[in-house]
C-alpha cells in the first residue's frame, strides 16, 4: 500500500492526462479493496487492474472494395483478484467467474467515471474469487509436491512511452489496394477469394497490483493478413496467404514491393490450381523448406515448450471440466535430435510487435534456452508456477482476462550443423530409396488455417487438427536428377510430437512471423487476432512422415464466374 | 409489369439497382439451366450508417459511427407451390440453410459484383440441395396440415424510389448532453450503474427481384435512452428505463426535458428500491397503454403471424377461429405499418415497402372482437393467399410475417378513474384485499410453439398494488404477469379512453425488428402474475465512489 501511495504522488495531472487519470483511478481503487471483505473469507493477498488505452484500427477489404472500416478508442480494464495465499488461491482452477473480470474505461477518460468502471469490476471480482477459492477448496487436494498457484516477485516500476499513433488512412488505403490486386486474372485464373485484413492498435497498457507493481509499457501492433483462394476445376480449395506485423503502418514495407510479393503469391497459386492432385498416399522421408519449416516447428515444437499449467479439471453440471496436463510440456524429454538449441529471446529484436521487454504481469522479459542438445531444460513461463521449473521467466502473455500464460515471442530454432542443398538431397533420396519410392517429397508452404477457414470454417477441425499440421499448400515429388513434380490436394496424417527428433538432414534457415492464438488454440478464427510471434528455423528433412488426398468438393466450382 | 412502370423503373434507377438488376437476369439464366431451377429471385443491398453515443460515470463512455452494406439474399429453388423454403420436418430440419451477415462494399461495383455472385453461387447451391430433401421429406411424412403452396403470386411488381434523409447528428452536442445527463443520474448513490444512449440509424434498401420490382426506400430513426441500475438488500436487481423513439434525430426531447426524465428515473429507481417484493397472484388486474400494448403484442400479435400456421411445431393458437369471437365485441385490432405518426409519437413500425417489396398495408386482425386473419408475408397459409406487406427480417435474416404498428381500438370506453374503481369492485368480488395495476412493462416473450406451455409473460417493471379499501396505492417490484391467450382474453372486461405507445424492438427467427403498439387502458377481471426472477448478489461491498474523488473506504 505505501508503494502505491508514494507513486501516485509522482502522478501528473489527471485532468490533462488520460494516463494519469487513469492510473490514479487505478490506484485508489485498488487501496480500497484492503477494506473488502466477507465473513469467513479468505484475506485477497493480491489485486490487479490491468488498462488498456489505445486507438485501434479494423479494416476488411475484398477485391479493392472496403467492407468495414472502423477507427476508434479501444479502453479496457482487467481486474483479478486473489484471496488465499500464492501456495493456495482462486485461480487455475475453471474458466469462469473465478475472480477475472473486465471492464470498461470510457472514451473520455475522467478518473471518477474510471473509478466508477473499477468499483463495480473488483467487487465483483472478489465476490467471485471468494465462491471460486471455496469451489476449488471443496473439489481439490493439493498433493504433497503442488507447486503452489502464484509466484510474487519484488515490485517493478517502469514507464516506457506508448506506441505511435495508428495510421489509419495508410491502412485502409494499403488494404484496398493489395486486396485490389488480386482482382486481376492470373494466368487465367480468377480468385474465389482476396482479402485484406488489418488490425492495428497502438497505445499503452498499465499495470496496478497492491504489491506496488506499476508498469507502463508500449502497445504498437500493426497486422496485416492477406487471404487469397483459388479453386480448381474439381472444387479444391487452394489458400495462400500473407501475414505483416510492424509496430506502425509505414514499418510494414513499401507498398509496392507488399503488392508485388502478393501478386505473386497469387501467380503461383493460380499455377497450383492446373497441377494434378495427389492420388496416392505416400509414407517416406518429407523435406520441409522455407517458411514450412517454420511451420512445422511451430506447431509440433513450440507447443511442447510453453510451460504454464492447465487448469485443474473440475465438477460442473455437466460433469467434470477443464483439462489437466497430459503431458504436452516435460522437461528432459528429447524433442529434437543431439545438439540442437532452442531459445526464446523477447528482446532479440524490439522492432518486432512480438517483442516485449516486460512481459503482461510487469516481469522483465529474459532471453531463455529452452532446449540444449535436442533436451527440453526449461519452459516458457508466467508467474503461474510448476513443480520443476522455479519461478516466472518473464514470458507471460495472452488475453489478459485470464492468467497469464507462458507464451513464445522471438523464437530460434539452431542445428549444431546446416547440410548443403546437395547432401540433403542425397540423405533424401537414400530415404526415399528405403520406402521402394523414386523420388522424395518436398514441401515448402503450409495452408494457415485462419486463411483458408474463411471459406472452410471448418478446416482445423477436422482432419487437420488430427494431423498436427495444416495441409500443405502443394507437394513437390524430387526425383534422383532433381526433376520436380508440383501436386496439389495432399495432407499429413498424424504427425507425433516425436517427428522433430526424426531429422535426417538439416538445411537453411527461414524466419517467419505468425499470429499465435490468445488462448493457446492452435487457431483463432478471427483474421487479426492473436499474439504476434515470430519463429526461425531451418530447412529439415524428417525421416518419415505420410502423406494422403485431401480431394476437393465438386459441389464448391463456381457456377458465376468473377466479373 | 405495365409499360409504364418499366418506364418509370428506368427513368430513376440508381446505379446500384442497375447493378443488381444485371446480376439478378445473370444469375437466373445461369441457374434456370441447371436441373434444379429457381422460380423466384430477389436482391437487396441496405446500406446502414448509425452514430451510436452513450455517457455513463459523467463521461463519454463511447462514441462511434459505423457504416455498412449488407446483402439480403432470397432465392426460391422449385416451384411457387413447393419450394426450398419450405420448412423441413422431423430430423432432417436439422439441415438448416441460414446463412451468416454478407458485408459489401460500397467503393467499388467490382468487388461487390465478384462478392454477390459469390453469394448467389452458395445460396444456389444450399437451395438445389434443400430442394431435394424437401421432396424426400413430403414423401417420408404425413401430409401437412397446411396444404398452401410456398409462395404467393402479385398483382404486379413494386416500383418506387423513397428518398431517405440523410443522416445528421452533432455528435459532439450529443456528447456534452449526455455526459450531462448521466452526472445527474450518477448522483445517486443508490445508482450502481447507469447509462445514457443516444442511437440513430440510418437504412436504404436498394432492391430489385425476379418479378421486375425496382425499389430504393429506407428510413431514419433515433432512439435516446436512460437507464439505471441498483441491486437492492435483498438481492433483486432493479433496473428501470426510459427512451423516446423518433423519425427525426432534431425531434427528440430537448434537454430541459430529458433532465427531468433523469431526475425521474433515480427517483422511481430509488422508489422500486425501496419497495416490497410482490406474492404470486391471482385476480383483477389494470394494464396501462404502453403494458396493454406489450400485452397484447405477446399474446396475441406473434400468434397471429402467418408462417407459423405453415410449421408443424407451432401451436397455431388462432388457426380455426378465423371468423370466430375470440376477444370482447368492443375490441377491433390491426396492424397497419403505414401509419407513421400516433398519440403523439412517431411510430417504430413504420414502413413504405416491406422486405419482400410488397407495400405495406393495413391488416385487419379482429374487428368487433372476430378474428379476422393473418400478419401475412408471401408465404401463403390455407384461406390467406396473400401477402398484406408484413414480410420482415433484420439484414442478414430471411424475411417472415412479423409485426409492424399493432394496434388495438375500443369502441366502448371510460375513463381511467372509473376504471381503478372498476378494479377496486372486482377486488372486493373475489374477496381481495387490492388488485393490480400495472403502468409500465419492460417487455416480454411468448412461447408459441406445442412443446412448451402455450403461455406469456409480459414483464412488469412497475406495478402498484390498488387496495380494494381505498388506501393509496403501493408500488411494489419483483412480479411478472403471466398466462394463456384464451383465458387472458376471456377475462377482459373494459377499455379506457386514453391510449398510448408502446415503441420498441421486437425479436424472432427474422431478427429484430422495429414494432409499435397502441393500446388504451385494459382492465381484465382476473390474470395471474408470477414472481420475476431475482438476484442473488449483495450490493456493492465498498461505498460508491463519490464525484469529490473522495477515496475513503467505507464498508458496509
Amino acid at each position: 500500500m505505501l508503494a502505491l501511495l508514494a507513486l501516485l504522488a509522482h502522478a501528473a495531472d489527471p485532468a490533462a492526462d488520460p494516463i494519469a487519470a487513469v492510473d490514479e483511478a487505478m490506484v485508489v481503487e485498488l487501496a480500497r479493496t484492503a477494506e473488502l471483505s466477507l465473513p469467513e473469507a479468505p484475506p485477497i493477498y493480491l489485486a490487479r487492474a490491468h488498462a488498456m488505452l489505445m486507438e485501434q484500427a479494423d479494416i476488411e477489404a475484398s477485391f479493392g472494395g472496403l467492407l468495414r472500416t472502423r477507427h476508434d478508442p479501444y479502453q479496457v480494464a482487467y481486474v483479478e483478484v486473489h484471496v488465499g495465499t500464492p501456495e493456495f488461491d482462486n485461480t487455475g482452477f475453471g474458466g469462469w467467474q473465478n475472480g477475472f473480470v473486465q471492464a470498461s474505461i470510457p472514451k473520455i477518460v475522467t478518473e471518477q467515471g474510471v473509478r466508477l468502471e473499477l468499483w463495480r469490476a473488483l467487487d465483483r471480482s472478489y465476490k467471485e474469487a471468494v465462491e471460486q477459492f471455496a469451489r476449488k477448496s471443496a473439489q481439490f487436494t493439493p498433493p504433497p509436491d503442488y507447486p503452489g498457484d502464484y509466484t510474487l516477485i519484488d515490485p517493478i516500476q517502469v514507464q516506457l512511452d506508448p506506441g505511435p499513433p495508428v495510421d489509419h488512412d495508410a491502412l485502409e488505403a494499403l488494404a484496398k489496394r493489395l486486396s485490389g490486386a488480386l482482382t486481376a486474372e492470373f494466368d487465367g485464373v480468377k480468385l474465389v477469394r482476396g482479402e485484406a485484413f488489418v488490425g492495428a492498435e497502438s497505445g499503452v497498457h498499465l499495470m496496478r497490483d497492491t504489491q506496488g507493481f506499476a508498469l507502463q509499457r508500449p502497445v504498437a501492433e500493426n497486422s496485416l493478413l492477406v487471404v487469397m483462394h483459388a479453386r480448381t476445376d474439381d472444387g479444391m480449395l487452394i489458400s495462400d496467404h500473407t501475414y505483416l506485423t510492424a509496430r506502425s503502418a509505414a514499418e510494414l514495407g513499401e507498398p509496392d514491393a507488399i503488392e508485388a510479393d502478393i501478386v505473386a503469391r497469387a501467380e503461383a497459386l493460380a499455377a497450383l490450381t492446373k497441377v494434378p492432385a495427389l492420388e496416392e498416399e505416400y509414407v517416406g522421408p518429407v523435406l520441409f523448406e522455407e517458411t514450412a519449416a517454420a511451420d512445422l516447428f511451430r506447431f509440433v515444437l513450440v507447443p511442447q515448450l510453453e510451460g504454464t499449467p492447465d487448469e485443474i479439471p473440475f465438477d460442473s453440471f455437466f460433469g467434470e471440466m477443464g483439462q489437466a496436463s497430459a503431458g504436452d510440456v516435460r522437461l528432459g524429454r528429447r524433442v529434437l535430435p543431439l545438439g540442437w538449441e532452442v531459445r526464446d529471446d523477447p528482446l532479440a529484436d524490439p522492432t518486432f510487435p512480438g517483442s516485449f521487454a516486460y512481459d503482461s504481469e510487469g516481469t522483465p522479459a529474459q532471453s531463455v534456452t529452452l532446449v540444449e542438445d535436442g533436451i527440453v531444460r526449461t519452459a516458457l513461463m508466467s508467474r503461474v508456477p510448476r513443480g520443476d521449473i522455479d519461478g516466472t521467466n518473464g514470458h507471460g502473455r495472452g488475453s489478459l482476462s485470464a492468467r497469464a500464460q507462458g507464451r513464445a515471442s522471438i523464437v530460434e530454432v539452431s542445428p549444431p550443423k546446416a547440410d548443403s542443398a546437395k547432401k540433403m538431397h542425397k540423405k533424401a533420396m537414400a530415404l526415399a530409396k528405403s520406402y521402394g519410392h523414386d523420388h522424395y517429397v518436398v514441401v515448402r508452404r503450409l495452408q494457415e488455417p485462419s486463411a483458408r477457414m474463411r471459406d472452410e470454417p471448418y478446416a482445423w477441425l477436422s482432419d487437420e487438427e488430427a494431423a498436427q499440421l495444416p495441409r500443405p499448400l502443394a507437394i513437390v515429388k524430387v526425383y534422383a536428377d532433381g526433376r520436380e513434380e508440383v501436386l496439389r490436394g495432399a495432407q499429413f496424417t498424424q504427425v507425433q510430437r516425436y517427428a522433430l527428433r526424426d531429422i535426417a538432414a538439416v538445411g537453411e534457415s527461414t524466419t517467419w512471423n505468425y499470429l499465435a492464438s490468445m488462448g493457446g488454440a492452435p487457431v483463432d478464427a478471427t483474421p487479426t487476432a492473436g499474439l504476434p510471434t515470430r519463429i526461425t528455423a531451418p530447412s529439415v528433412l524428417i525421416g518419415e512422415l505420410e502423406l494422403v488426398p485431401a480431394p476437393g468438393d465438386p459441389r464448391a466450382v463456381p457456377l458465376l464466374s468473377a466479373p | 409489369m405495365s409499360l409504364a412502370l418499366i418506364l418509370l423503373a428506368t427513368s430513376w434507377a440508381s446505379p446500384l439497382t442497375d447493378l443488381l438488376q444485371t446480376e439478378l437476369d445473370h444469375a437466373m439464366g445461369v441457374f434456370s439451366a441447371q436441373e434444379e431451377k429457381p422460380h423466384y429471385l430477389a436482391l437487396a443491398v441496405t446500406d446502414r450508417d448509425s452514430v451510436q453515443v452513450h455517457a455513463r460515470g459523467g463521461t463519454v463512455g463511447g462514441s462511434t459511427e459505423n457504416h455498412e452494406r449488407i446483402l439480403d439474399v432470397d432465392l426460391r429453388v422449385g416451384t411457387p407451390e413447393l419450394d426450398s423454403t419450405h420448412v423441413l420436418r422431423g430430423f432432417s430440419a436439422l439441415e438448416g440453410s441460414s446463412r451468416g451477415q454478407v458485408l459489401l462494399p460500397r467503393d467499388s461495383d467490382k468487388a461487390l459484383t465478384t462478392l454477390l455472385r459469390t453469394e448467389l453461387d452458395a445460396q444456389y447451391r444450399d437451395h438445389a440441395e434443400r430442394i431435394v430433401m424437401i421432396r424426400a421429406n413430403q414423401t417420408v411424412k404425413v401430409e401437412e396440415e397446411d396444404g398452401a403452396p410456398d409462395f404467393s403470386a402479385r398483382a404486379e411488381p413494386s416500383v418506387a424510389e423513397i428518398p431517405v434523409p440523410p443522416l445528421d447528428i452533432d455528435r459532439e452536442g450529443w456528447e456534452a448532453r449526455l455526459t450531462e445527463l448521466s452526472d445527474r443520474i450518477e448522483e445517486s448513490e443508490v445508482v450502481h450503474y447507469g447509462q445514457v444512449s443516444l442511437q440513430v440509424t440510418r437504412l436504404e434498401t436498394s432492391f430489385v427481384d425476379s418479378e421486375g420490382s425496382t425499389l430504393v426506400h429506407g428510413a431514419v430513426r433515433a432512439r435516446i435512452s436512460l437507464q439505471a441500475q441498483s441491486i437492492a438488500e435483498d438481492g433483486d436487481q432493479i433496473q428501470v428505463f426510459m427512451s423516446r423513439d423518433v423519425h427525426d434525430p432534431n425531434t427528440l426531447p430537448d434537454q430541459e426535458t430529458l433532465q427531468q426524465w433523469a431526475g425521474e428515473l433515480v427517483a422511481h429507481l430509488e422508489a422500486l428500491r425501496d419497495a416490497p417484493r410482490a406474492t404470486p397472484y391471482s385476480g383483477p388486474v389494470l394494464l396501462l397503454g404502453r403494458a396493454s400494448g406489450v400485452f397484447f403484442h405477446e399474446v396475441f400479435g406473434h400468434r397471429v403471424e402467418g408462417h407459423r400456421m405453415k410449421r408443424e411445431y407451432e401451436g397455431k393458437t388462432f388457426a380455426d377461429y378465423v371468423g370466430k369471437p375470440i376477444l370482447p365485441e368492443f375490441i377491433d385490432v390491426f396492424d397497419d405499418p403505414t401509419i407513421a405518426h400516433l398519440e403523439g409519437h412517431d411510430l417504430n413500425g413504420f414502413y413504405a415497402y416491406d422486405d419482400e417489396g410488397m407495400p405495406a398495408m393495413r391488416a385487419p386482425l379482429v374487428e368487433d372482437g372476430v378474428f379476422q386473419g393473418f400478419l401475412m408475408s408471401r408465404t401463403p397459409v390455407e384461406g390467406f393467399p396473400e401477402s398484406n406487406g408484413h414480410g420482415r427480417r433484420m439484414a442478414g435474416r430471411a424475411p417472415v410475417a412479423r409485426m409492424g404498428n399493432t394496434i388495438i381500438e375500443a369502441a366502448e370506453t371510460v375513463d381511467r378513474e372509473e376504471l381503478r374503481k372498476r378494479l377496486r369492485t372486482f377486488a372486493k368480488d373475489q374477496d381481495l384485499e387490492y388488485g393490480i395495476l400495472v403502468e409500465d412493462i419492460e417487455g416480454g416473450f411468448t412461447l408459441t410453439g406445442r412443446t412448451m406451455p402455450n403461455a406469456f409473460n409480459v414483464r412488469a417493471s412497475t406495478a402498484y398494488k390498488v387496495f380494494a379499501d381505498g388506501r393509496p396505492d403501493e408500488l411494489v417490484r419483483g412480479i411478472d404477469l403471466v398466462g394463456t391467450p384464451f383465458v387472458a382474453f376471456s377475462n377482459l372486461r373494459a377499455a379506457g379512453n386514453e391510449r398510448d405507445v408502446f415503441n420498441g424492438y421486437c425479436g424472432a427467427e427474422s431478427g429484430w425488428v422495429p414494432v409499435s403498439a397502441v393500446a388504451p387502458d385494459l382492465l381484465f377481471e382476473r390474470l395471474e402474475f408470477q414472481l420475476k426472477e431475482k438476484g442473488q448478489e449483495r450490493p456493492p461491498l465498498l461505498a460508491k465512489p463519490g464525484p469529490d474523488g473522495s477515496s475513503d473506504a467505507e464498508v458496509r
